[in-house]
């Protein structure tokens, strides 16, 4: 027989709030019999927690220097005072106002490598000796409102990968032939909205084996001791397969991954960075790449 | 019995008997084989008219039903012909059929989808599918990388791994390990096509059984790896069927995934009943809902590779009903936009398709996309020749014509879904596009196919050019040609252009080199020119073709489509006269060396001459090409033929036969009769047919000259009688050969041909014992005795004509009868016999009469031959004798007393008719005695001796000639 269980459910089932909305749900409490207890309270909590790389400092001071979680926001509720909970299934309500501290602003929800800002609701249950406390943990999503975030006019990019354009870096003495045009439709993206634009092989000596699409977040960690700037990969969409027709537009499409992306944010201490590149690999194993940076907002 | 006759013939006054009949006759308005007419078309009704009126003898034995299968399809020969479809399904014991049966099963249960039920002229998925499956199939091995292997297979390699070498230990430890972990990737190599399938098949299982235990996210693993495999091109000549087997999976994780979202909205709703998706709406879907939905888009839009991305986001294509109002258009055309990018021109077709497939299943009216779709296919041609193509063409040996043919069912798909509800906008449009891109054949076919006849047809021109305009690459221009063809002959192109079309295509295929090739076009345009136009160009035509097929006897290869030429011409051209003057009708004929090619062709042409020729002819021409045509038929029967086709051949030939008639010219006539004969001895119907004509011809000159024969006719209907004379006895049947010779005698003595009609009488006479005792009609065995009765009381009617032969005895073929009918073997004595007998006593009487009931004009019969002759009286008188003694014999023979009752009292009612009772005085006792008998014992059938009491009381009383009024008191 399972023993008694708490767990939190948030009225909006995709968990998924404003900045300014009012939190909403229930701590449901199941138990078979009586259970005895020193309190239950609920605590929303948000930080940003930072860590620098180790790649650009070093291993000994990325240890030590990992920053300090910043805490955005704190509320704490005692749902209940020391007592007693009676057989079966108990639901207590609870809300909580998405504010941000005094002198902190709230950022969106977003998981990274080195910058994670999460919005946590941890209900505690404190119970005698001999039993197990009882916790749950449960985080909710927080966006801006649409209204609230500067809407950036929409931004087209015209490219063009050519061996003129080719990174110092990939280009080899032997290059073939090649000229890629496309059109990004703008670089000033909504988070809600697919990145779009379209790409078009002119012609290629090569055999092409794959187009992708490559979604890179820029992670900038800074403070007195000193800074890091670190793109790693998000995700990868093909857009291409094979050697595609010359002179055909292939539609450039890619929904944000949530969680995994959010408005681009720069504050003092961090900073978060969206880029697309566009990797074209020939045969050969040769790869053209193409980087974008993007600004993300979010309406 | 004493030495001299005792019996008297009554004397018998026809016409009081007459006037004192009980039944008043009516006039009869209606011949009552008349209904039969209704049976039939009403387009033979002609020859089957005939048919009744001169043979009365058809209508035994069930010959009846002869005259209706005279009503041909005749489609139906190429019906049957060849369905590739149907032959390939049956051919092959392949696995895929029974993968492609259960699937079928299932979609039947509906457990993986339903067609969704649109117009009739649209040809579901379902029907595609399994055209595919039968039809690219390979040899071939194939690979599979799938990290979701059965049970079994986990098991085996387990084994392997725990026998492998303790060296390689870690690395078996290594292998059961990613064993245990899901999602570690295996390749299986060689595998043959029917593991490839069951491989797939358990695929689509472990999808199934993962969504039941709730793990979706292996599901969803399932479905990216299964549409990974269709990125794969290594085994392409498989690749459409992989498509086929692949997809369905993908139908049921769509499905799965559609019915999980919708259950959910239902329940989150609260709604317990099950609402069927068709009423569901869009403000039902819940919160939670929509979140799930949306959870499966994000996973999916997040899959790096193309193509298992898009895939299974068109899989799931219907669960956009949960997120937007149904508003699928948008996100129809980005998906079909995002195939662009599927470099592979085979793979990024079945991909399009794909959608096309999913798009008119939920949204049919939404066309949109396909459009755009299918230029970008077009824009795809020239990828066929691109490095990477063409290398993985060479290392399997194909070449580009098979590759070609791997795209035909997924363009038709696609052009199908185009042509489905579309106007004529839309094909000038997609023409446009052709003529844009590269002109492709299998597009063009595709197209052809596809759309209306009725926009090709009108547009045959342009199609004639674009054909032309075609590359040698992909289907051969033949086929193109021939699809052409096909839309032409449904739907008929303007009056204007209809020469000039066939002006341009005929020239076109005299250039095709190949025989095959050529006659393939040649069979459809050779339907088109019959169809349209006359004999010269149809005789040009033939001669066109027959100088393709004669070089190195190219027909023989192609007997199927010259034979199919053939039936063509012949559904088109119902005039014989034209037919048979095309200089090039017989050699094209000549073309058919192989006997059963022959003779099927042959069939057809009297098939159809006979359903069309409705008017009687007498072409030299026809008649001999026909005769030709029916004796290449005739001589194909031997002994094995199954009567059925026997049956139908003399049924048809019959029919030719009717159709001859050379008006007054009776000699010509006679002389085709005596052909036929020659040329249909093998057929009993067919020389029955030609003896009843004769006689009728024989009939016709005897009214043609009014009763009065000249020297001349006299030798005429001289020979028409001997023609009957020595056919009947070449025909097996018994009875047949009887009533033909009854008949012919009656027409020869109708004629005058007193000798011959004895002889055909006395032949009669001898063939009566070879009457076999049991008799088949209509399938049931009877006996003989009905027959033999009325025939011989048939034949005894007919004796009253026949004038004696001096040179023999006074009723010479009476007495041979007599003495044949007490011979021969009857099952019931009383009933078959003793009628025989008293209706011979019957004809006695008749005989003794001074004037004769009936007789022949010009005739002298025995009436005027012996002139009542006292000498003729006393053998008629002697005769009677013995045959009323006979009776006596029978009945006194008789166990069952009802029986012996019954005879006794018909024998008594004979002799108050025939017998002079007041002068015969032995038969006056034995009529007392059978009266006493009979009114003793009239308790076994009061009405039948009440009847006879009436009738003696009526003899007293009103007749002429009344009974002595001692007798029957």
């Amino acid at each position: 027989m399972s023993g008694p269980s708490i767990d939190i459910r948030l009225k909006r089932p995709s968990k998924t709030y404003k900045v300014g909305e009012e939190l909403a749900g229930v701590v449901i409490i199941d138990s078979h019999s009586d259970l005895t207890h020193y309190g239950l309270t609920l605590t929303f909590e948000a930080t940003a927690n930072l860590q620098v790389s180790a790649k650009t400092v070093g291993l000994f001071e990325a240890f030590y220097s990992s920053l300090k979680p910043i805490q955005i926001l704190f509320h704490s509720s005692e749902l209940a005072k020391t007592g007693k909970f009676p057989s079966g299934t108990l639901e207590i309500p609870f809300t909580f106002p998405i504010e941000p501290l005094s002198g902190r602003t709230l950022y969106e929800t977003y998981h990274g490598v080195f910058v994670n800002i999460q919005y946590i609701l941890k209900c505690d249950m404190k119970r005698p000796l001999l039993s197990k406390d009882l916790q749950k943990i449960c985080e909710c999503v927080v966006q801006y409102k649409e209204t609230d975030s500067t809407q950036l006019p929409l931004k087209p990019l015209e490219f063009c990968i050519d061996p003129g354009s080719v990174d110092k870096k990939t280009s080899r003495e032997s290059l073939p032939e090649f000229r890629i045009t496309g059109r990004i439709d703008s670089v000033n993206c909504s988070i809600t909205k697919p990145f779009s634009g379209e790409l078009t092989v002119e012609f290629c000596s090569a055999s092409i084996k794959s187009i992708e699409l490559q979604l890179i977040r820029v992670e900038t960690c800074g403070c007195a001791e000193g800074y890091s700037k670190d793109p790693t990969e998000i995700q990868n969409i093909q857009i291409a397969d094979g050697d595609v027709c010359h002179n055909v537009s292939i539609p450039i499409f890619m929904i944000f991954p949530r969680l995994f992306t959010c408005p681009s944010l720069s504050t003092t201490n961090f900073k978060i960075d969206f880029e697309v590149s566009i990797v074209v690999l020939l045969e050969g194993d040769l790869m053209l790449t193409e980087n974008f940076p993007i600004q993300l907002t979010r309406n | 019995m004493t030495e001299s006759s005792q019996w008297k013939p009554k004397l018998r006054d026809y016409k009081d008997e007459l006037s004192h009949r009980l039944i008043a006759p009516l006039p009869c308005t209606s011949h009552p084989l008349d209904g039969n007419q209704h049976i039939a078309n009403l387009s033979t009704s002609v020859s089957i008219n005939r048919e009744d009126r001169e043979d009365p003898l058809s209508s035994r034995g069930g010959q009846f039903l002869d005259t209706i299968s005279v009503v041909f399809d005749p489609l139906g020969a190429s019906q049957s012909m060849d369905n590739p479809f149907i032959s390939s399904a049956s051919l092959s014991s392949d696995p895929l059929i029974s993968a492609l049966t259960e699937s079928t099963r299932k979609e039947q249960k509906g457990e993986v989808f339903q067609e969704l039920p649109t117009e009739k002229e649209f040809e579901p998925w379902s029907a595609k599918r399994t055209y595919i499956l039968g039809k690219y199939t390979t040899s071939e091995r194939l690979s599979i990388t799938t990290s979701f292997l059965s049970e079994e297979e986990k098991e085996k390699l387990e084994v392997k791994a725990k026998v492998a070498a303790s060296s390689d230990r870690t690395k078996t430890r290594l292998e059961q390990l990613d064993l245990t972990e899901e999602g570690s990737v295996r390749e299986m190599l060689n595998l043959s096509q029917n593991e490839y399938v069951k491989k797939i098949d358990e695929m689509h299982k472990g999808l199934i059984r993962a969504w039941d235990q709730e793990q979706r996210v292996k599901c969803l693993k399932i479905a990216i790896q299964c549409s990974k495999l269709l990125g794969d091109v290594s085994v392409i000549q498989f690749y459409p069927s992989k498509f086929v087997l692949i997809t369905d999976i993908l139908q049921s994780f769509g499905d799965l995934v559609f019915q999980r979202i919708y259950k959910k909205c239902l329940q989150d709703s609260g709604i317990k009943i099950d609402i069927p998706p068709d009423q569901f709406d869009f403000s039902m879907v819940t919160e939670s809902a929509r979140e799930t939905c949306r959870n499966w888009f994000y996973k999916i839009a997040s899959i790096r590779e193309l193509i298992p991305r898009y895939y299974t986001e068109v899989a799931i294509l219907k669960c956009y009903s949960f997120l937007t109002k149904s508003e699928y258009s948008q996100a129809l055309s980005r998906l079909a936009n995002t195939t662009k990018g599927i470099g592979h021109p085979l793979v990024s077709l079945y991909a399009r398709c794909y959608i096309t497939r999913l798009g008119m299943e939920i949204a049919p009216d939404i066309k949109v996309y396909l459009l755009p779709l299918f230029c970008n296919f077009l824009q795809s041609i020239p990828q066929f020749s691109t490095p990477p193509v063409t290398k993985t063409l060479n290392k399997q040996n194909l070449d580009q014509n098979q590759f070609a043919s791997l795209f035909v069912p997924g363009v038709e798909w696609i052009l199908q879904c185009l042509a489905f509800k579309a106007n004529e906008n839309v094909f000038d449009e997609i023409i446009e596009a052709i003529k844009e891109s590269t002109n492709n054949s299998l597009v063009l076919n595709a197209l052809m196919s596809m759309f209306p006849p009725i926009f090709i047809s009108a547009r045959a021109a342009l199609f004639v050019d674009l054909i032309r305009g075609t590359s040698e690459l992909g289907l051969p221009r033949s086929q193109l040609y021939r699809s052409l063809g096909v839309s032409v002959l449904l739907s008929d192109p303007p009056q204007e252009h209809r020469k000039e079309l066939l002006n341009s295509v005929w020239k076109q295929m005299t250039k095709l080199d190949n025989p095959r090739s050529y006659i393939e076009c040649a069979e459809i345009w050779c339907e088109y020119a019959a169809k349209h136009f006359g004999k010269n160009v149809i005789n040009k035509i033939a001669g066109d073709v027959i100088k393709h097929m004669s070089d190195n006897r190219a027909f023989e290869q192609h007997y199927t489509q010259l034979s199919s030429i053939m039936t063509k011409i012949l559904t088109h051209i119902h005039d014989f006269n034209v037919l048979f003057s095309l200089d090039n009708f017989l050699p094209f004929l000549d073309m058919f060396q192989k006997e059963q090619v022959k003779v099927e062709v042959c069939r057809g042409i009297l098939e159809s001459f006979v359903k069309h020729q409705t008017v009687t002819t007498h072409d030299p021409v026809i008649l001999n090409s026909m005769i030709f045509v029916s004796k290449t038929i005739h001589d194909s029967l031997n002994a094995l033929s199954p009567d059925d086709e026997k049956r139908q051949i003399a049924t048809l030939i019959k029919q030719f036969v009717s159709v001859v008639d050379f008006g007054k010219d009776f000699e010509q006539q006679l002389g085709f009769y005596v052909e036929a004969r020659a040329s249909f001895t093998n057929l009993d119907p067919v020389l029955r047919r030609l003896i009843q004509a004769v006689n009728t011809l024989a009939m016709r000159t005897l009214v043609r000259i009014k009763g009065k024969h000249t020297n001349k006719t006299v030798g005429f209907v001289h020979a028409c009688v001997a023609y009957c004379f020595i056919t009947i006895p070449s025909l097996s049947s018994v009875t047949t050969r009887l009533e033909l010779y009854l008949l012919s005698s009656q027409v020869a003595y109708q004629n005058g041909c007193v000798s011959q009609g004895d002889d055909l009488l006395e032949a009669a006479v001898q063939i009566l014992a070879d009457i076999p005792e049991k008799m088949e009609v209509e399938q049931k065995t009877i006996s003989s005795d009905g027959y033999l009765n009325n025939y011989v009381s048939n034949f005894l009617s007919t004796l009253l004509l026949v004038p004696d032969n001096p040179s023999k005895t006074t009723l010479y073929v009476f007495r041979q009868l007599l003495n044949i009918v007490a011979e021969l073997k009857w099952s019931v004595k009383l009933n078959g016999r003793m009628t025989v007998y008293l209706q011979a006593l019957n004809l006695l009487n008749a005989y003794a009469q001074s004037q004769y009931l009936y007789s022949i004009p010009k005739i002298e019969s025995n009436q005027t031959l012996y002139g009542g002759d006292k000498r003729f009286i006393a053998e008629i008188a002697k005769l009677a004798d013995i045959v009323i003694n006979e009776v006596n014999e029978f009945i006194s023979q008789e166990t069952d007393e009802v029986e012996k009752w019954r005879a006794s009292l018909i024998l008594l009612n004979h002799l108050i008719i025939t017998t002079d009772l007041h002068t015969s005085s032995t038969v006056k006792e034995l009529a007392s005695n059978l009266w006493i008998y009979c009114k003793a014992r009239s308790s076994n059938d009061e009405k039948l001796f009440q009847k006879t009491s009436n009738f003696v009381r009526f003899c007293k009383e009103k007749s002429s000639n009344p009974l002595p009024d001692d007798l029957f008191t």
